[in-house]
């Protein structure tokens, strides 16, 4: 009994750390930041080549950390999570289509193995609904959605520790 | 005799006192290093091309001068160092003596780890002895060298945005690709980008700053599916990837030299020290023998920075990656009537996808129709997430896979023809001949063959024409327009963009004693259809401004109309004839009338021939021009 009681609360606690990663993508993710882009009657050609887009410089020697990212790049542990939140829609493509390389890519970064690809794509389209509930889910709940649905089959769930 | 203990006390105050001074902790280093700076004269290293490449310092005015472009004043150790590649390499030196910080999180500050390049360089070279210059491990440096996972480079180009043939000038960046990297991994790579910080400024502001050098270019490193995102599903712009021949150890050789220029600016000049040529100055430092960025002086156009690359024998293998707004153009094009209909109205929430209509499609149709509904829907129209979850939703239940696509590429932006011209004119005007030379150092016009340019469009800087005109036996300047962009984009199923037009500089118009030489501004707004293909008829309204002594009251503003047709007859037989008006109501009040039929038929890539007949109404009379030139591109 003991054991069990120990056993779901630190199940609890994964779940719960994993969820608690994820809520905070908040302050980590991509968000509004990637596209604060140059808006206005500039000449096109111009706006095309000066490229200002990322007014936020991650590539500087003072700037360098944030914890999720270092001179530019993400942390291993945030990778997922920011993935996602800089490929929502895309995602949400090539999830509803079953295919596509933004869900190939999904898949490299959790470790699928090139036999469980299909099955992945499958599982995952399958699943659109629970994965993407409505229009305007955050990152976050995909991240914890996802990680339900692949927990939740037989074939995949192997692979669930990685979302 | 015992020293007094006082004096022991302050002869070991003094000491410690000399100890904490000295930037170089004792003789021994001093002398090592001088040494060292000895050796590096010797083998005149500050003469070297690697160290110039990596200081980024280009010729002076002054013969045997060099000036640096970095225009930070971190990068440079010494006072001089911007012009002074002897005293930069002491002073680097000198900076590599310099106590190794206690605190982890200040080493990647260190000369050596911060300037990594400089140092593997200079170690090489001189042969550092461990025993008086000790090593140090990088961690930062070597934890985002892991997180790059380096295998190779390659050099991307994303061509024009969608709907904005004049933005087909484009950009470059590199992306870093991985150890195993495939295909349908390339997203996880991470991209390196030289881009002009610009804050919020727009319009005017931003044109003059990113042309006079006004903002700070920096290179940043970012994931590159964010890129990708950005380009391809906002922008709409088709990328094309060219793979780079440098082995992994030339890829870690060039990281070395991105990580130093971390927080590094150089003023952003959108003509010569723009993103692509900050990109080659980059690259070359793979190789000691590389150099890219001595092809560009006053200007420096990505396409051109393409062929250097290319020419240098540097690309293996092109990718092309085309925008969604192609994909989608390709997948609609050869549709049924009915089923495009259909998508239509699905796009427009005119039916939903549970309508009889769609369900009793065939699977793999309906598949078809919802996927491009969403694309049509997403592109077409705004705030409407919610009717684009539901599609997508209506498609996920269907459970097949979309099928992979490809989208035939069309010509390689860097196949395209070279982007200066050159072109002898002979022609008649108005009763007597003339020869003409024309210059245009920049870049494209609508009838200049189209592969690997955007149709109907046209960007011509700096260009000028010289008249000699047998009858009075001058030979004068004719025109001279630093700007004249035209970009003509056809209506289609999915967009309706405007046509534009616009160009300023000084022309010769025809009086009625004398030809006088004016200013010219002009600028217009129409649409654009394609009724067959490779053919574009348009319509603009415009308004013009010249000004000029000879002008009564100094100028004459007006508005007016033109309406043209651009078409291709043949691969190498194109022609535009057009017609235009304009009504100068203030200032010199006058009409203004052009009807013209220009003609080009392409020799081979770098050689056209054209035929021009016009009939004009200036200042003066009515009169007409025809003439034949050969255009030399190159």
């Amino acid at each position: 009994m003991k054991l069990k009681k120990h056993v779901f609360v630190a199940a609890l606690f994964a779940i719960g750390s994993t969820s608690a990663m994820a809520d905070n993508i908040g302050e980590c993710g991509w968000g509004s930041k990637v596209f604060d882009g140059q808006s206005g009657i500039a000449p096109q050609v111009l706006a095309a080549t000066t490229n200002g887009t990322f007014g936020n410089q991650t590539f500087g020697i003072s700037s360098g950390t944030s914890g999720c990212t270092q001179d530019g790049t993400v942390s291993s542990t945030w990778q997922t999570a920011m993935y996602i939140d800089g490929n929502k829609k895309a995602l949400a493509r090539d999830t509803a289509a079953g295919q596509g390389e933004t869900l190939d890519a999904l898949a490299q970064l959790i470790g699928v193995d090139a036999q469980d690809k299909a099955a992945f794509n499958r599982v995952a389209q399958q699943n659109f609904a629970r994965i993407f509930p409505s229009a305007d889910v955050s990152a976050a709940q995909i991240q914890a959605s996802l990680h339900d649905v692949v927990a939740g089959d037989a074939q995949l769930s192997k692979y669930a520790t990685a979302i | 005799m015992a020293v007094p203990a006082f004096l022991r006390l302050l002869f070991t105050f003094l000491v410690l006192l000399c100890t904490a001074l000295s930037p170089v902790a004792n003789a021994e280093d001093q002398g090592y290093l001088q040494q060292l700076i000895q050796s590096a004269h010797q083998k005149h290293l500050q003469l070297r091309p690697e160290w110039h490449k990596l200081l980024h310092y280009k010729p002076g005015l002054l013969p045997g001068s060099y000036k640096s472009q970095v225009d930070a004043a971190d990068f440079f150790f010494a006072d001089n160092g911007k012009t002074d590649p002897g005293a930069e390499l002491e002073a680097t030196l000198a900076a590599f003596f310099k106590p190794f910080p206690a605190a982890p999180e200040d080493r990647h500050l260190h000369a050596r780890c911060r300037f990594i390049a400089r140092y593997t360089w200079l170690k090489q070279q001189l042969g550092f002895d461990a025993t008086r210059l000790p090593e140090h491990e990088c961690k930062r440096f070597e934890e985002w060298m892991a997180a790059l996972n380096p295998q190779g480079v390659t050099l991307i180009f994303p061509t024009a945005y969608i709907n904005s043939p004049a933005s087909m000038v484009g950009h470059t960046l590199l992306r870093v690709d991985t150890r195993g990297q495939t295909e349908q991994t390339r997203l996880l790579a991470y991209a390196i980008n030289f881009g002009a910080n610009t804050g919020n400024d727009g319009g005017l502001l931003f044109a003059m700053k990113g042309l006079l050098g006004g903002y700070p270019g920096y290179f940043s490193v970012l994931p590159y599916y964010l890129k990708v995102r950005e380009y391809s599903d906002m922008e709409n712009r088709d990328i094309w990837e060219y793979h780079l021949t440098l082995t992994p150890a030339e890829t870690r050789t060039m990281l070395l030299h991105a990580w130093e220029m971390r927080g590094i600016w150089f003023d952003y000049f959108f003509f010569d020290e723009n993103c692509s040529y900050h990109l080659l100055s980059l690259i070359e430092t793979a190789r000691p023998d590389l150099e890219l960025t001595t092809h560009f002086g006053a200007w420096a156009i990505p396409s051109d920075t393409v062929r250097v690359v290319e020419q240098a024998g540097l690309v293996d293998k092109v990718v092309y990656r085309p925008s969604r707004h192609s994909v989608l153009q390709y997948r609609m094009k050869g549709l049924p009537e009915n089923e495009i209909d259909t998508i239509q109205k699905l796009a427009a929430d005119d039916i939903m996808p549970d309508d009889k209509a769609i369900t009793h499609m065939p699977i793999k149709q309906q598949a078809e129709v919802l996927e491009l509904a969403h694309e049509y829907a997403d592109y077409r129209h705004d705030d409407n997430a919610p009717q684009l979850h539901r599609l997508l939703a209506a498609r996920s239940k269907l459970g097949v896979a979309r099928p992979r696509i490809n989208v035939p590429p069309g010509t390689r932006p860097d196949q395209g023809h070279a982007t200066g011209r050159i072109s002898l004119v002979a022609g008649h005007e108005d009763g007597h001949d003339y020869q003409e030379l024309q210059l245009r150092p920049a870049y494209h016009d609508l009838l200049d063959p189209a592969p690997g340019y955007s149709r109907g469009a046209q960007i011509a800087f700096f260009e000028l024409g010289l008249r000699h005109n047998d009858q009075t036996g001058n030979t004068r300047l004719q025109y001279f327009t630093p700007v004249n962009i035209i970009s003509l984009t056809p209506v289609s199923d999915i967009s309706t963009p405007i046509s534009w037009e616009f160009n300023f500089g000084l022309t010769r118009k025809h009086g009625q004693q004398h030809d006088s030489m004016l200013a010219t501004v002009n600028g217009g707004v129409g649409l654009s259809w394609s009724p067959l293909a490779d053919t574009t008829v348009y319509g603009l309204i415009h308004v013009g401004l010249d000004a000029g002594n000879e002008l009564h009251k100094g100028y004459a503003a007006g508005t007016g109309g033109a309406v043209g047709l651009l078409a291709q007859m043949t691969p190498r037989w194109s022609l535009q004839l057009f017609a235009r008006d304009t009504d100068y109501t203030a200032g010199e009040a006058h009409n203004e009338k052009r009807l013209s039929l220009e003609q080009r038929y392409t020799l081979n890539k770098a050689n056209t021939l054209r035929m021009e007949w016009t009939r004009q109404r200036q200042l003066g009379d009515d009169f007409s021009n025809f003439n034949l030139s050969w255009q030399h591109l190159m």
